[in-house]
C-alpha cells in the first residue's frame, strides 16, 4: 500500500511537472510577445481566460474523442492541465512586465541596449517575483486538478481517490488526498520562498 | 556638433514641434528652457533617436543622424531623464559598471562624482535622493561620452541639493544639453537657452539677451525672477 502511495505521488509530480514546465515555455514568452502587442495580446488573455472556465472533467470528455492528443492516459492530462497551467503564468508575466515603469525601459535604451539585452539584463529579472507567482498558482492549482486525471486513467494521486470514493474506504480516500494536499502546501511554500528571494534587495521602483 | 535643420516632428496629426533649427556647438552647455508640453523633453529624444524627426535633418559632426546606427549613437550619448531610470536591480556600482568604457576606473568616476565610494555596493532604494543622482550622472559619463543630455533631473531636488548638483554640471568637461523649466537653472547653466513654446523655437541666444525677447511667455519668465 505505501509503496502503491508512493509510486503514485510521483506519478501524480510528473504529470504535474511535465505541464507546468510545458506550460511555462509557452506562456512567458507569450507574455513578452503580448506586453509588445497589447491588442492581440488581450486577444491571447482572453482566450486562455476562456479555457480555465470550461470544468476540468468536462474539458478532458470534450478532447477525449480527438485524435493525437485524445484516449485514455496520461498524454491527454498533461494536455489538458498545461491548459489550465497558462493563464496564471501568462497572466502573472505579463503583471511583471506592465509594472515595469516606462522610465526604467527609456533609460536602458537610451544608454545603447540592444532589446534582447532590456529584456534579459532589464524585464525578466525585475519581473521574476511575478512570474514566479505566477508559477506558484499554476503549479498548485494543477496538483488539484490532476487528481481528475485519474479519471482518464492517466494515473496519480486521483487513482485512491476515485477508488475511496466509489467503495466509500476512508483510508484509501485520505490515502490519495493527504499527499495531494502535502504536495500542494510544499509546492505552495518552496515557490513562495523563491518568490521572497527574488524580492528581496530589489525592491522595484 | 549637432545641428538641427527645420526639424519638425508629430504624433499622429499633432504636431509637436515645427521648424526647429538650432546649433549645439562642442563644448557648451545648451540649455531647453519652456513649459511643460512646449516639447523640449521631446528635442532631446530625436537627437538620441528614441523618436524619430517627421522632417527636417539633424546632423551629429555634419553626419546625418539617420546614417548612425542607433545603438552606436546612443552609447556615444549619456542620458539622465527626469526620475533618473535607476534599474532597481542594480547596485550603484553594477548600474556604472555596465555601461562603462572609461579610462577612469569606476570608483574614480564614482569619486569625481562626488559619490562616495562605500555606496557602490548598495541598490538605489537604499541610497538618499541626491546619491542617486550622482549614481544616474555617473552612469551617464560612463562611457566617456562626448555629449551628456539630462531631462529635467534635478527638479525634484531641494534646493541646496539642487545648487549642488547644479555645481557638479559646472565641472563637466562635456558637450550638454539640459532640458529644464526652471529659469535660475538656465541662467546658470547656459552658455546658450533656447526657449520653447509649443513646439517652436521663440529664443535662443545667451543668458543675457533673454530680455531682449518679446515674447510673452519669456517676458512672464523673466517676471518670476522679480518675485
Amino acid at each position: 500500500m505505501s509503496d502503491n502511495i508512493l509510486s503514485l505521488t510521483l506519478e501524480h509530480l510528473l504529470l504535474v511537472s511535465l505541464a507546468v514546465l510545458a506550460a511555462s515555455l509557452i506562456a512567458i514568452p507569450t507574455a513578452i510577445w503580448s506586453q509588445r502587442n497589447p491588442r492581440a495580446g488581450s486577444l491571447v488573455l482572453k482566450l486562455t481566460d476562456i479555457i480555465q472556465t470550461i470544468p476540468s472533467l468536462a474539458l478532458f470528455g470534450l478532447l477525449l474523442p480527438l485524435p493525437l492528443i485524445g484516449g485514455i492516459g496520461a498524454k491527454l492530462a498533461v494536455f489538458v492541465l498545461f491548459l489550465y497551467a497558462l493563464l496564471p503564468i501568462l497572466r502573472n508575466t505579463l503583471l511583471g512586465l506592465d509594472g515595469i515603469s516606462a522610465e526604467i525601459r527609456e533609460s536602458a535604451i537610451a544608454l545603447g541596449m540592444t532589446p534582447i539585452q532590456v529584456l534579459r539584463e532589464i524585464e525578466i529579472p525585475l519581473a521574476a517575483p511575478s512570474i514566479v507567482a505566477g508559477l506558484r498558482i499554476a503549479t498548485v492549482t494543477t496538483i488539484g486538478t490532476a487528481t481528475v486525471a485519474a479519471a482518464i486513467g492517466a494515473g496519480g494521486l486521483g487513482v485512491l481517490l476515485y477508488r475511496g470514493l466509489a467503495t466509500v474506504e476512508t483510508e484509501l480516500l485520505l490515502a490519495g488526498a493527504l499527499p495531494a494536499a502535502a504536495l500542494a502546501i510544499l509546492a505552495d511554500q518552496l515557490f513562495q520562498w523563491i518568490e521572497d528571494k527574488l524580492s528581496t534587495s530589489r525592491r522595484p521602483r | 556638433m549637432i545641428r538641427l535643420n527645420q526639424v519638425g516632428f508629430n504624433r499622429g496629426t499633432a504636431k509637436i514641434l515645427t521648424g526647429i533649427t538650432l546649433d549645439i556647438p562642442e563644448l557648451q552647455r545648451t540649455v531647453l528652457l519652456g513649459r511643460s508640453g512646449s516639447g523640449k523633453s521631446t528635442l532631446l529624444r530625436l537627437v538620441n533617436r528614441l523618436l524619430e524627426i517627421t522632417s527636417g535633418s539633424i546632423t551629429l559632426n555634419q553626419k546625418p543622424l539617420q546614417d548612425i546606427d542607433p545603438l552606436t549613437l546612443r552609447r556615444s550619448i549619456g542620458f539622465v531623464s527626469q526620475n533618473l531610470g535607476l534599474f532597481p536591480h542594480w547596485t550603484a556600482r553594477h548600474q556604472i559598471a555596465r555601461f562603462h568604457h572609461h579610462t577612469d576606473s569606476v570608483e574614480a568616476l564614482a569619486a569625481s562624482i562626488g559619490l562616495d565610494t562605500t555606496l557602490l555596493d548598495r541598490y538605489p532604494h537604499q541610497l538618499s535622493g541626491g546619491q542617486q543622482q550622482r549614481v544616474a550622472i555617473a552612469r551617464a559619463l560612463a562611457s566617456n561620452p562626448p555629449l551628456l543630455m539630462l531631462d529635467e533631473p534635478f527638479s525634484a531636488l531641494d534646493p541646496i541639493l539642487r545648487r549642488e548638483m547644479q555645481d557638479l554640471i559646472l565641472t563637466l568637461d562635456k558637450t550638454i544639453i539640459f532640458v529644464t523649466h526652471d529659469l535660475r537653472e538656465a541662467m546658470r547653466l547656459g552658455h546658450q537657452l533656447v526657449f520653447l513654446r509649443d513646439g517652436n523655437i521663440v529664443f535662443s541666444g545667451p543668458p543675457q539677451d533673454l530680455q531682449k525677447s518679446d515674447d510673452s511667455e519669456v517676458k512672464a519668465y523673466l517676471r518670476t525672477l522679480d518675485q
